[in-house]
């Protein structure tokens, strides 16, 4: 039943009872706090989110939960005046330049912060934290964020009442066990901990790109200042939720700042590298190439694109294969995993809605770790459920952070029966959206049926999880219409096949406003496939058969054998059949579940090329020419994101030695012998778009003014 | 998860005497502040001892240090002796004597009941919590025992900080077998397997006592994992490190799980979620010490004693500005005349009475003109007070309303935990402003909008109480305090 409240006189309907709090943030009421953080268990320490619950008096916004009819009024005089006594005591101490939404509310409450400095309270010991405890209000934001949520201690609280101080547990922050996470940063409200690197950054040009760090692709402003990138953040404007990440707002530095990234390409001699200039490493590749194929035809070569690069990246690397080495052994990494294979019979392991659509949902499923692989998409579930929008199913490992805001968790030691437990469930209580379910999956009916004689008690055995917890979730995903399944898959077979009839069983494939999104956890490169790195697709979602369009449109021969795809090139590597492999993105084995194979096969692999930004041990030990390439903060090109969203990379500065990926081809294309230069990464993207008419609209202008949006998916797959 | 015992140096940063024992301590309570002209040379001690020792649980004869010794009067007032049944008579000498005077009769007794019917029969009595709240003690035993989790807990609360109060001092140290009798009774009721005994550090002649009955009943089967003639129940004894705040119910729940003993916002209810996250009944000594006589008696016999919304007795703790210091059970609803003149005595020589706080030290002063006032919970809440303990500190006219209320404040930024921001705040900043032992007209407003933001906003009754007393004694000494 959806609960209806009044706030501030406007009338605000939720799915779901919320906090006060949460539901006046969903319908753009800011009531002030500094203590609450969704992603922290409400703590009210702060005090200042009292409101004034009509018949029941004041009562703190983040700890009072909405109840039907509730009338709610944000601020009263009273009210003010309680606000205004607390946030002057405090500016008492709070030295006179406040920032963040301590300086806001000091600002909007009239009080002038007019404290003593102490240096003793500075603390410059950390190489990426600066920590002014001057500014600290002591909402203990940071103790919390890092137990809690990052489960580390390294903020902690000492003494009590007006002596009490937040510290490092070594008293300095710089020989403390912190991880530079940087989630304390996140969550201070008044700039006391602050990014060395960001907090500091004086960016003298502005440039833009897409996280490379998981498919959501989210858009961010990049901050260069004369020595490179210094200052990535989320473009929310773009993407609501792509400022609450940390991967992409931090950890570009693992890719730009580090030992590993070398300041000219280097050629392996023995077990040493030596360095070269961008023409002798160009030319010690094609040459390399040129010897493998000689030796065992074009069939002995490959090209694996191995993590998220502009779209211009992956159309040279399937010209450089096609084109320049004859062979269709081509493919992105991401179709080696077992989902690609699985979600199959629905087009592929493509989202089949927006991301941002997912909060929309009424109800909406999370299976497996959204949190730890995709956090902004999970931000975005929490708030949805926090404010009262969706309700929100989890099924996951016990210690999965999305269920404490979740309102079923389904605890499962093994991910794929616990899902079919669900799926029982869903048909045995009769609300399977069986119908709806068989217009987008062939086997719909005799699933359900199979299902039906598996029986929710026995399914819920076998997979070990709570039969109760299996019925409420199915009870809890038949309550709305609209129903998003979310699905974080990684190398465990079976998890995206039980995740898409689950998606299927509940209406999120036949519904509107509903969707399903699988995630790739690594290797999530997958709309590489779609634009034609693959061994039996072209660009422009051709297959092979169609080469004659291709042919005609490039005036290139397409070999016309279907080629290896990206398991089969590691397996034939790992049998000595493989001369020679390009290998284009970042290193191959470093994230692999599957390192050990990977590098075992690599290392059978008498030539390879590596282009990627760092050295990982892929790159260090098994590979023969590596070209440092741009990081995706430095890219150009047009990044496309899982479901569809372009995001145009405008890097204004490439780290010393390095080219952006579409250059580097481009080089070793031409000194292959391949006829067509291209000076710029718009001539690739226009020849790419004449090849592939979903991109016809997407000319470099439209995407930089944002919201071009493309449908990367396959309608149906080629068996229906 | 919650995570439990966090490391104890950054722990310890916390409580006063986390690991050191000073050898001669002064109490710097309120209610031998109050007294401090029977001695000013021993209030002077307790000034100047850093840290402050708050409250050694012998205010009736502060101003007190841990090397005065001596007895205070026990008498009952009430129809019938309920808590002070034997200690009337002096301390019970040993489980042995225990048992002579009747005990673990009710113990047995509950044990034929079944667990709804000791509920029903403690919720028939009206009991309410003696430790300040005045919750209904059979409510939070069955809200308990609803509960469906792997473990439950009974946490006796014996951390009596209230300068003044010395009952439940009394209770551990002379008749600990009728409090873990109670408490025995709370773990069967609810199906609690463990029953963890918190105890100040100030007393330890409690703990000795208490530790000491303990083993003792395991000895004799009445309690322990292997039980015979009581419930399966494990008892702990916990000893304080110098807090006050500790004594709020869900900050002892963190101080026993190893953390910051910092109140947390209900509900969830310690009932619902308690210690290690399972239900937790915290009951205070005195209410513990109520049981063991409803269930022999029957709720109806203790409910027919008392006044109004308060039933059954309550003892009352006098300070040693009265004539006749000491422990008094009485029957709610005695007007507070009686307790200061006719139980107290008045004022040790002839001393003029200024004013009486009853349940402090955070509590606002009661003035002689409000004496006809009876003593009950929602009485005393009317004119601006509160029952607290039952402490009674009088004080003479030679303390100023400023400078009471300065003493109140040191002890209140004091103890203040600082999780909450009006408390943390709000008691160091009035603490400040009463320094001087006036207000300008200015400041008071200041003070009063304050004390108010306090009481309203403050996580716990520490922050509440705070802004209350001030808020209430401001008001009523408005004349004499701001100039």
């Amino acid at each position: 039943m959806p609960v209806r409240v009044i706030i501030d006189g406007k009338e605000v309907v939720l799915e779901k009872p919320t906090t006060i709090l949460n539901a006046a943030r969903g319908a753009g009421i800011d009531i002030p706090s500094l203590c609450y953080d969704e992603r922290l268990q409400p703590y009210g320490s702060c005090r200042l989110c009292m409101v004034d619950v009509k018949g029941k008096g004041l009562r703190l916004a983040c700890l009072t939960t909405v109840q039907d009819g509730m009338e709610v009024v944000t601020e009263t005089p009273e009210i003010a005046e309680h606000r205004r006594n607390i946030l002057r005591m405090l500016a008492e101490r709070h030295p006179a330049d406040a920032s963040g939404r301590v300086a806001d509310l000091f600002k909007r409450y009239g009080v002038e912060p007019s404290g003593k400095e102490s240096p003793r309270l500075i603390d410059d010991s950390h190489p990426l934290l600066y920590v002014d405890l001057n500014k600290c209000v002591g909402c203990f934001n940071c103790v919390r964020v890092c137990e809690e949520y990052v489960g580390r201690l390294v903020w902690r609280t000492m003494y009590r009442g007006e002596q009490t101080i937040v510290m490092p547990e070594t008293g300095r922050i710089g020989t403390s066990s912190c991880i530079s996470c940087r989630a304390c940063v996140d969550v201070c409200p008044s700039g006391a901990i602050l990014d060395k690197v960001m907090g500091f950054a004086k960016p003298s040009s502005w440039g833009e790109t897409a996280c490379s760090y998981c498919s959501l692709s989210c858009p961010l402003k990049v901050g260069f200042d004369g020595s490179g990138p210094v200052y990535v953040e989320g473009e929310r404007d773009k993407l609501p939720f792509s400022a609450e990440c940390l991967k992409g707002k931090y950890h570009w530095e693992d890719l730009v700042y580090v030992p590993e990234r070398p300041e000219a390409p280097r050629l392996r001699s023995g077990a040493s590298w030596s360095r070269a200039s961008w023409d002798d490493a160009v030319k010690v590749a094609a040459d390399g190439l040129r010897k493998a194929i000689a030796e065992g035809g074009p069939g002995s070569v490959g090209v694996i694109v191995s993590s998220r690069l502009p779209a211009e990246a992956y159309y040279l690397s399937q010209l450089l294969a096609r084109a320049a080495l004859g062979t269709n052994n081509v493919d992105a990494a991401a179709s080696a995993l077992p989902a690609a294979k699985e979600l199959e019979p629905i087009g592929g392991p493509l989202p089949t809605t927006s991301v941002e659509s997912v909060s929309g949902a009424d109800v909406i499923v999370t299976v497996g770790q959204v949190e730890e692989y995709h956090p902004a998409l999970a931000s975005a579930i929490r708030r949805a459920s926090l404010q009262g929008h969706s309700r929100l199913v989890v099924i996951s490992s016990p210690d999965d952070k999305l269920s404490r805001s979740a309102d079923v968790v389904v605890e499962a030691r093994s991910l794929a029966p616990a899902v079919r437990a669900v799926e029982a469930a869903l048909v045995e209580s009769g609300k399977a959206d069986v119908e709806g379910a068989s217009t987008a999956l062939k086997e719909a009916r005799s699933l359900a049926l199979s299902l039906r004689s598996l029986g929710t008690s026995r399914a819920a055995k076998e997979a070990g999880v709570e039969e109760s917890a299996a019925r409420e979730a199915a009870e809890s995903m038949a309550s709305g219409r609209r129903v998003a399944v979310v699905a974080e898959l990684d190398t465990t077979p079976g998890v995206a096949a039980e995740s898409m009839n689950l998606a299927a069983l509940s209406g999120a494939l036949s519904r509107e406003g509903s969707g399903f999104v699988p995630l790739l956890s690594y290797f999530d490169n997958y709309e590489a496939v779609e634009l034609g790195v693959s061994p039996s697709r072209l660009p422009g979602g051709r297959g092979l058969s169609e080469a004659k369009e291709v042919e005609g449109l490039l005036g290139v021969k397409v070999p016309a054998e279907e080629g290896m795809g990206t398991a089969e090139m590691v397996e034939a590597a790992r049998d000595g059949k493989v001369r020679a492999l390009v290998i284009v993105g970042s290193d191959i084995a470093s994230p692999s579940p599957m390192r050990e194979a990977v590098l075992e096969a690599l290392y059978r692999v008498p030539f390879v090329v590596a282009l990627s930004p760092t050295a990982g041990v892929g790159v260090e030990y098994a590979s023969h020419v590596h070209m440092p390439v741009a990081s995706f903060v430095e890219e150009e090109g047009v990044y496309i994101s899982a479901d569809g969203r372009l995001t145009l990379a405008r890097g204004t500065r490439v780290a010393k030695g390095a080219l952006r990926s579409w250059e580097a081809l481009s080089r070793l294309l031409a000194a292959l012998g391949y006829g067509r230069a291209y000076p710029s990464a718009r001539d690739a993207w226009e020849e790419l778009r004449r090849l592939d008419p979903r991109l016809a609209e997407a000319s470099y202008d439209r995407i930089a003014s944002g919201g071009v949006r493309v449908n990367m998916r396959r309608a149906r797959p080629r068996s229906w | 998860m919650i995570r439990i015992n966090l490391p104890k140096q950054e722990i310890n940063t916390f409580y006063t005497f986390p690991d050191s024992e000073p050898a001669e301590e002064h109490c710097r309570g309120l209610a031998c502040y109050a007294a401090r002209s029977l001695n000013p040379e021993a209030w002077s001690k307790a000034v100047s001892q850093q840290p402050p020792t708050y409250c050694l649980g012998k205010c009736y004869m502060g101003p007190s240090s841990t090397s005065t010794k001596g007895y205070p009067v026990v008498e009952v007032r009430s129809s019938r002796a309920v808590v002070l049944r034997h200690i009337v008579k002096g301390p019970v000498e040993g489980l042995g004597r225990y048992l002579e005077l009747g005990g673990m009769a009710a113990l047995s007794k509950a044990l034929r009941m079944t667990q709804a019917e000791v509920i029903e029969e403690v919720k028939r009595s009206q009991l309410r919590g003696r430790g300040g709240a005045y919750f209904p003690t059979g409510l939070k035993w069955e809200s308990a025992y609803q509960q469906r989790a792997p473990a439950k807990y009974v946490i006796v609360n014996g951390d009596e900080g209230d300068a003044g109060a010395y009952v439940d001092k009394f209770l551990m140290w002379w008749d600990p077998y009728l409090v873990l009798e109670g408490a025995l009774i709370a773990a069967y009721a609810v199906g609690a397997s463990k029953v963890y005994f918190y105890i100040r550090r100030e007393y330890p002649e409690a703990v000795a006592s208490v530790r000491r009955a303990v083993k003792e009943l395991y000895e004799a089967g009445y309690a322990g994992p292997g039980a015979s003639r009581g419930p399966p129940v494990e008892v702990e004894v916990h000893v304080g490190k110098g807090s006050y705040v500790v004594g709020e119910e869900t900050a002892m729940i963190n101080a026993i799980m190893g953390r910051r003993p910092e109140p947390m916002p209900r509900p969830p209810y310690p009932t619902e979620r308690g210690l290690f996250e399972m239900p937790t009944v915290v009951n205070n000594v005195e209410t513990l010490a109520s049981v063991p006589w409803i269930i022999e008696h029957g709720g109806d016999a203790y409910a027919e004693m008392g006044y109004n919304r308060s039933r059954g007795t309550k003892v009352l703790s006098l300070n040693s500005l009265f004539e006749r210091p000491g422990l008094y059970e009485v029957e709610f609803g005695v007007p507070l005349k009686e307790v200061v003149y006719d139980m107290g005595g008045g004022l040790k020589g002839g001393r003029r009475l200024k004013a009486v706080m009853i349940g402090g030290p955070l509590a606002s002063l009661i003035t002689p003109e409000e004496l006809d006032v009876r003593l009950g919970v929602e009485e005393l809440r009317e004119i601006g007070a509160s029952l607290g303990h039952g402490n009674v500190i009088a004080f003479s006219d030679d303390s100023s309303a400023a400078d009471i209320l300065h003493e109140v404040l040191l002890f209140a930024s004091f103890e203040s935990c600082g999780k909450c921001f009006p408390c943390r705040l709000g008691t160091a900043k009035l603490e400040a402003m009463f320094r001087k032992g006036y207000l300008t007209q200015e400041e008071a407003k200041e003070a009063m909008s304050i004390a108010n933001t306090m009481s309203v906003a403050s996580l716990c009754a520490h922050g509440q109480s705070t802004g209350q007393a001030v808020a209430v004694t401001l008001k009523k000494f408005w004349n004499e305090v701001v100039r």
